[in-house]
Parts: C-alpha cells; sequence; structure tokens
C-alpha cells in the first residue's frame, strides 16, 4: 500500500511503504496511526530534499534494516570512511544540498544515509588545515588571537600533520 | 493541497528542529552538535587526521573538540608532518587522550619506525605504563616498531593480557629464538595483523587464540622459520593462515 508524504512546501509523494519505511521517523508514525490513508506531514524536509532522500530509500529498500544489534564500540575497530561506488555517486552534490541531506536523515531517522552524509563531510575535512576548512565550510574563525595562540599551544605537536 | 493544522497535530521529532521553509541555504554550522561529532568521529578513523586541527576551526568546535569523551579514545603516536625522524615522545597527548576518553574503549596506534630515542630511554617507559595501566580498555593496537635499534625491550614492556583487544597489528618487529611472545591470551581478538616482520613459527602458533574462527590474518611481507630445521616457512603452512 502506498504512503503519501507532504513535504514543507506542500508537495505530496506517493511512495511505497517498504520504501518510506526506510525512514524509521515514518516507520513509526505509521505503526502508530495503523491502516490509514492520512497523509504524512514532514514538516522539516522541502521537496528537492526529499525527492533526493527518496532516492536513496528506494535504491536500498532491500537492505537489512538497522536491528541496534550491529557490533558494539567494544568488539570493532569503530568506524570506516569508505563509502559505496552508489553512495559516493548519490552523494555528489552541491555543499547545501549535502547538508539538506545529513539534516533531513537525521530528522527521519534513517541511519545508513546520515552516515554517508558524515563520512562524506568527514572526507572533505581530511588532510585540510584549520583555515582551508573554514573557508571550505564558510566558517567564521570567533576565536581572539590570545584564544588561538592558546588552543595552538595546547595542541603543540599534534596538529603539525 | 495538505491543510497545514495537520502538521500542527502530528508530533514529529523531538521538536528541536525548526521548520524549514527552503529560503536559507543550509551549511555544516546549521548541524546539531550531534552530528558534528559523528563527522568528526569519522574525520579521526582515519590515523592521519589529529583533533588538534578541528580544535582550531572555531570555539564552537573547539569545545566540541575538548569536551566529547568519543573523540580522545584513538592515541596515536606519529613522526610529525615535516620532521623526518621522531625525537621524544608527546606523553602529555597521551596522558589528555587517557584521562579524557573515561572509561571508553582505547585504539592505539604507534608508529616508531622513525623515532630516535634509545630503546631504555625514559619516555619509553612512561609512555608504555601508561599504556599498560589501560590495558584493560585496549580495543585495538597497531605497532610499527623502529628498525634502528633493537627493540626487544619495547616489546617486552607490553606483557600484558588486555582482555577486550579485539584488533592486534605488528609491523617491522623481528622476534628471536628465545623471546616469548607477549599477547599470549586475548580472548577477543578478531584480527591479528603481523607485516614486514620475522618469526619463528612455533612464536606465531603461541597466540592463545580462543576466537580463531573469526581471525583474520594478514601475513603480508612476513616471514616464518621452522625453529628447529631453521627452514624458511610460508605463511600458509600455519593452521592459523586461512
Amino acid at each position: 500500500m502506498p504512503v503519501l508524504l507532504v513535504t514543507s512546501d506542500n508537495e505530496q509523494f506517493r511512495v511505497e511503504k517498504v520504501v518510506a519505511q526506510r525512514s524509521v521517523l515514518i516507520k513509526n508514525m505509521l505503526e502508530d496511526v495503523g491502516e490509514s490513508d492520512q497523509p504524512i506531514p514532514l514538516p522539516n524536509v522541502t521537496a528537492p530534499v526529499l525527492k533526493k532522500v527518496l532516492e536513496y530509500c528506494d535504491h536500498h529498500q532491500t537492505d537489512p534494516l538497522p536491528t541496534g544489534d550491529e557490533p558494539s564500540a567494544d568488539e570493532s575497530r569503530k568506524r570506516t570512511t569508505d563509502i559505496s561506488e552508489w553512495d559516493q555517486k548519490f552523494i555528489t552534490v552541491d555543499q547545501e544540498m549535502l547538508f539538506e541531506i545529513i539534516l533531513a536523515a537525521n530528522y527521519l531517522d534513517i541511519k545508513p544515509l546520515l552516515d554517508v552524509g558524515c563520512k562524506t563531510v568527514a572526507n572533505m575535512i581530511k588532510g585540510k588545515s584549520p583555515e582551508e576548512i573554514r573557508k571550505l565550510f564558510n566558517i567564521v574563525n570567533d576565536f581572539t588571537p590570545e584564544e588561538e595562540a592558546q588552543i595552538k599551544k595546547e595542541n603543540e605537536w599534534a596538529e603539525d600533520r | 493541497m495538505v491543510p497545514t493544522q495537520i502538521a500542527l497535530e502530528i508530533e514529529v521529532g523531538d521538536g528541536q528542529y525548526p521548520v524549514h521553509n527552503g529560503d536559507n541555504l543550509r551549511s555544516l554550522q546549521d548541524c546539531p552538535v550531534e552530528i558534528l561529532i559523528k563527522i568528526f568521529e569519522y574525520y579521526l578513523a582515519d590515523r592521519l587526521n589529529r583533533l588538534g586541527s578541528l580544535a582550531l576551526v572555531c570555539m564552537l568546535w573547539n569545545s566540541i573538540a575538548r569536551d566529547t569523551s568519543t573523540l580522545w579514545t584513538h592515541i596515536v603516536i606519529t613522526t610529525p608532518r615535516n620532521e623526518e625522524y621522531l625525537y621524544h615522545v608527546p606523553l602529555h597527548l597521551v596522558r589528555r587522550s587517557i584521562q579524557k576518553s573515561g572509561d571508553l574503549p582505547l585504539d592505539i596506534d604507534l608508529d616508531l619506525s622513525k623515532i630516535r630515542l634509545p630503546s631504555e630511554s625514559e619516555d619509553f617507559k612512561i609512555l608504555f605504563d601508561l599504556l599498560c595501566d589501560e590495558s584493560h580498555r585496549w580495543r585495538s593496537l597497531y605497532i610499527i616498531l623502529p628498525q634502528t635499534f633493537e627493540h626487544t625491550p619495547i616489546l617486552s614492556r607490553l606483557y600484558v593480557h588486555p582482555p577486550r583487544l579485539v584488533e592486534l597489528g605488528l609491523q617491522g618487529f623481528w622476534w628471536r629464538r628465545n623471546q616469548k611472545t607477549s599477547f599470549t591470551d586475548l580472548p577477543g581478538l578478531k584480527m591479528l595483523v603481523l607485516d614486514s616482520g620475522f618469526a619463528y613459527k612455533e612464536m606465531v602458533t603461541s597466540f592463545s587464540l580462543t576466537s580463531l574462527e573469526s581471525l583474520d590474518i594478514d601475513l603480508h611481507g612476513f616471514e616464518m622459520w621452522n625453529k628447529g630445521a631453521d627452514m624458511h616457512t610460508w605463511p600458509s603452512d600455519i593452521s592459523l593462515a586461512r
């Protein structure tokens, strides 16, 4: 049975339940309301972003859902920033869309998509100096010169590699 | 069109995100702190990246870097990018990581390949004392041993039985004939990496690996010798290699 999703800009998306349920938020909503044709409002997601998110959900609709039984931090060295080929291509978007996708994945509770987004940003930061990172993401350096000098001193030796 | 009140009637999320009308462009600074932490954790997963670079970006990032214990679980010692050799061990950073990471599991990467310190140096003693005191927290340990001096004393300082160790990597090591192997009781070990080294077969097989089923051995560049016959033997010759 298809599900009707409504974005913040009042666009409607009719999608298969199995696709929509990649979002834990939507899955829980559907379970709460039971069988219903009531549209599901997504006030934090615009149509272009939801379209992109649904593209991801559609491609990954047969993936096993995260169960919470994944290896704990104790059992595995924690993280790798490897991204699959399809996901890499999918996430090759401009910065604004990248952060929209990350925020939407967080709001909709789609952990694998959130991971792809966070890995992508981490890979963008790699090998860059603080100044290069600021420039890349348009971040203002709000340290006073004294604060900056103090932090440099605290991280002396560690920062320069 | 869907009436606006439906949106108000259905509770979504935890309410921390304002309704977004799409008029303003999103940036990294719009991300909640928990997402920034997640990004930082992925960034630090690469052994070449350091928290110091993030802490110097802005005050928000500095406070996240300073106050988030999960970002301090990775202890890395390597030669600075602009230096040819490593002349001292940054013990203050090791102490800070140990302190700030609380009780969380530790991932330790020691690249001592270019260190210029005698093996009996006080720096080494303090370093390994600090690390061994936390051996109950070790999750992974990778060591690249120095090529320039006899490093048996380094390995002998690591006679511990870290109960939570999942990954162990040793590179550039040479186990001598009568040298006892460290790490002989590792109930949780999933991955053993022996790279660019030399050891007698009996030393490798003396690893007591109760988690053998999930063991993954990378024997790249590694040589073994049969102790009695003094004959070279190939990694595939031992039952541990798969």
